[in-house]
C-alpha cells in the first residue's frame, strides 16, 4: 500500500494501481450477482455496525452496506467509464480532423471546445439529471459533453507539433493520407497522451458522478451509489453512524487515487 | 495588441452565445412539463378541479412560458424561444414571466454576496497558503520536503469536494470536536457587538473556506513548483551564481521570474469567486449562488437557471481572455511568437 500512497517514483514503478482497477472492473462487471440484496430493508437492524452477516454494517432503513456499495459500483465506475469512453471517441475524432484539416475545421472545433470548457460543469451535470431523470444514459452523456474537450485539446495540440515531424512528413510523400495516415503514423505517438487524458477524465467522472447522487440526482440514487451512501453518513452526522461514510468515502477516494496513479504510469510509460 | 485583444473578446462573445444555447436547448428538451408541473402544484390546494378548468389553465401557462402561440396556439419552435429569451436578456431581463423582476432580483442580490465572500476568502486563502509553499518546494525539488509534499498532494488531490466537506463537518462540527457550527454563516439571535457579530461571523466561515481553498492551494502549489524549478535550471540562474550574486539575491531574481505566470493562473481562478460551491453550500447550510442554482434546477426555474449559467460562463469566459491577455502582457516571447 505504501507504494501506491508513496513517493512518486515508488508510485510509478507500482503495480497497486493496476491491481485495484481490475478489481474494481471485476465488481462493476459481476457486482449484480452479489447474493445479498441491496434492497432488503430489516427494520430490526438499523444503522448497525459491521456484523458477519453484513460486514460494512447496515443503513438506516437495515439495508446492507456492502451489498448497496459493491451494486453501486455499477453506477459510479460503469457511467463513468462508459461516459470517458463516448468522450474519448468524440474528442479524439474532433482533435484529430482540427489537427489534421486546420482552417476553418481547426477555428470551429476550437470554438466548440470553448463553449464546453466555460459551462459551469456541475450546473449542467445536475440540470441533465434533473431533466432526465434516473436514465444513466442521461449521465454518460453528460459525462461525454463535458469531457471531450480534454481530449480533442490534446490530442489537436500533440498533432500541431507532430505534423511538423519528418517521418509524418515522409509517409505523406509516399502517399500515406488521411485516416491510414493517423491510425499507422499519428496514432501510435498519441496514444499514451490520450490516456493520460482518459485516467484524469475518469477520475473526474467518479467524482461527479458520487457528487450527483450525493446531492440526490441522477441513476445512482437508487442503485445505491457510493455517494447516496455518503449522504446517508452525512444525515447521521449526529449520531455517528461511522460505517456510513468511512467504506463509502474509502471506495470513492481509493478508485480516484488509483485513477490518478494510473495515469502517473501512463505519462511516465510515455516518457 | 488591440486588434488581437478585439478578436479574442468577439469570439468570446460568440462562445457564451453557445453556451447559453445548449443550456437553453437541455433545459427545452428535457421531458417535463412546466405547465403540467405547475398546475398539479395549484390544483393540490383547491380540491376539486374540473377537466375543462385544468385545460384552460394549462393552455394559459403555456402560453405565458412562450411554449404555444398566443393567436395560433401552434407550439412555437425552440430557435424563436431562444431568440426571445435572448431579446429580453439583452435587455437585462431575465426574470421569468409573470414574475415579480423585484422579488426575483432580490433572491439573486441575496444570494451573490455570499458567494462572493466565500469565493474571494477561500481564494485569498489558497494565495497565501499556496505561493509561499509552491515557491519553498520549487527551490528544493528531489529533497525530502518535496517527496513528502507530493506524496502528501497526491492523497489530497484524490479526496473530492463532497468527501472532504462531509469529512471535516462529521469531525469538527460533530460528537467528536464541536469546534466549528455546522450549518448556515451566523448564530440565530442577535449578537451582542459588532466584533462579537464578527467573530461569529468567521467562525462560520473557517470549515467551508477550507473546503474551497484545497482544490485552488494544489493548484497553485503543483503550477508554482515546477515554474521555480523550471526557472532556477535555466542558462540565467545558473549565470547569476557564476557571476558571484549572494544565494538570497538569486533567489530574489528567480522568484520575480518565476512568479509572473501565476497572473494566468490567478486568471483562470476568477470564476470561483462568484460560482460558488454547490457542494459546499449544500454540506454547510449557506444560501450562495450555487445552493440558488441547484433549487432552480430542481424547481424547473429556467430564467433562473439560465441566468445563473449566463453569470457564470461570463465569468470564466472573462478570466480566460484575461489570463491570454496578461501572458501576452507579461511574457513578451508569446506576443512575438504569433
Amino acid at each position: 500500500m505504501s507504494a501506491l500512497l508513496g513517493f512518486d517514483g515508488a508510485r510509478r514503478r507500482s503495480r497497486w494501481p493496476v491491481v485495484i482497477a481490475c478489481v474494481l472492473l471485476l465488481v462493476t462487471v459481476f457486482g449484480p450477482l452479489w447474493p445479498t440484496s441491496p434492497s432488503a430493508t430489516d427494520l430490526d437492524h438499523m444503522r448497525e455496525g459491521p456484523s458477519w452477516a453484513h460486514p460494512f454494517g447496515t443503513d438506516d432503513t437495515g439495508r446492507c452496506v456492502l451489498a448497496r456499495l459493491i451494486n453501486g459500483a455499477r453506477s459510479t465506475i460503469g457511467t463513468s467509464l462508459v461516459g470517458v469512453a463516448l468522450a474519448a471517441a468524440i474528442g479524439i475524432a474532433l482533435g484529430a480532423l482540427a489537427g489534421m484539416r486546420r482552417g476553418v475545421v481547426d477555428r470551429i472545433v476550437l470554438q466548440a471546445i470553448e463553449v464546453f470548457v466555460c459551462f459551469p460543469t456541475l450546473l449542467l451535470l445536475l440540470a441533465i439529471g434533473a431533466c432526465f431523470g434516473s436514465s444513466p444514459m442521461a449521465v454518460v452523456a453528460a459525462f461525454a459533453a463535458t469531457m471531450w474537450p480534454s481530449f480533442a485539446r490534446s490530442v489537436r495540440g500533440e498533432l500541431l507539433s507532430l505534423r511538423e515531424r519528418e517521418f509524418v512528413a515522409t509517409a505523406r510523400d509516399l502517399g500515406v493520407r488521411g485516416f491510414a495516415l493517423f491510425r499507422g503514423h499519428l496514432w501510435p505517438s498519441l496514444r499514451g497522451q490520450a490516456a493520460v487524458v482518459a485516467a484524469f477524465c475518469m477520475a473526474h467522472a467518479i467524482v461527479a458522478e458520487s457528487t450527483l447522487s450525493f446531492l440526490g440526482i441522477g441513476p445512482g440514487v437508487q442503485a445505491g451509489s457510493w455517494g447516496s451512501v455518503l449522504a446517508q453518513g452525512k444525515a447521521d452526522a449526529h449520531l455517528w453512524v461511522w460505517h456510513l461514510w468511512v467504506f463509502p468515502g474509502a471506495l470513492i477516494a481509493g478508485s480516484v487515487w488509483c485513477c490518478h496513479a494510473l495515469a502517473d504510469r501512463f505519462r511516465w510509460r510515455e516518457v | 495588441m488591440l486588434r488581437w485583444s478585439l478578436l479574442r473578446i468577439l469570439w468570446a462573445c460568440v462562445s457564451l452565445l453557445g453556451v447559453t444555447f445548449v443550456t437553453f436547448l437541455v433545459l427545452d428538451l428535457a421531458p417535463i412539463d412546466r405547465a403540467a408541473l405547475e398546475v398539479a402544484k395549484r390544483t393540490e390546494h383547491v380540491e376539486s378541479s374540473a377537466g375543462s378548468d385544468r385545460d384552460v389553465a394549462l393552455a394559459r401557462l403555456r402560453i405565458r412560458y412562450g411554449l404555444v402561440d398566443a393567436v395560433t396556439l401552434q407550439p412555437v419552435p425552440v430557435i424563436r424561444r431562444y431568440g426571445t429569451w435572448l431579446s429580453n436578456a439583452a435587455r437585462f431581463r431575465f426574470c421569468g414571466p409573470g414574475e415579480d423582476p423585484v422579488e426575483w432580483q432580490a433572491r439573486l442580490l441575496r444570494a451573490v454576496p455570499v458567494s462572493l465572500l466565500l469565493g474571494s476568502l477561500a481564494l485569498v486563502l489558497a494565495l497565501a497558503i499556496g505561493i509561499p509553499l509552491g515557491a519553498w518546494l520549487g527551490m528544493r525539488t528531489g529533497s525530502r520536503a518535496d517527496r513528502m509534499a507530493s506524496g502528501t498532494m497526491f492523497v489530497v488531490a484524490g479526496l473530492p469536494d463532497v468527501l472532504v466537506a462531509t469529512l471535516l463537518l462529521l469531525w469538527f462540527a460533530g460528537p467528536v470536536f464541536d469546534w466549528f457550527p455546522a450549518s448556515g454563516l451566523m448564530s440565530d439571535g442577535e449578537a451582542s457587538g459588532w466584533l462579537a457579530a464578527l467573530l461569529d461571523r468567521a467562525h462560520h466561515l473557517v470549515l467551508p473556506v477550507v473546503v474551497m481553498a484545497i482544490g485552488p492551494i494544489l493548484l497553485i502549489v503543483r503550477f508554482l513548483r515546477e515554474s521555480v524549478a523550471r526557472t532556477s535550471a535555466m542558462p540565467f540562474a545558473q549565470n547569476l551564481e557564476a557571476w558571484g550574486f549572494e544565494p538570497a539575491q538569486r533567489r530574489r531574481r528567480v522568484l520575480r521570474a518565476a512568479l509572473s505566470p501565476l497572473a494566468t493562473l490567478t486568471g483562470s481562478l476568477l470564476p470561483m469567486l462568484v460560482a460558488g460551491s454547490i457542494v459546499v453550500e449544500t454540506v454547510f447550510s449557506i444560501e450562495g449562488v450555487g445552493r440558488l442554482a441547484w433549487a432552480a434546477v430542481q424547481s424547473q426555474d429556467h430564467a433562473m437557471v439560465m441566468a445563473v449559467t449566463l453569470g457564470m460562463s461570463a465569468t470564466t469566459l472573462a478570466g480566460f481572455v484575461l489570463s491570454d491577455l496578461l501572458h501576452r502582457a507579461v511574457d513578451p516571447r508569446v506576443r512575438l511568437a504569433a
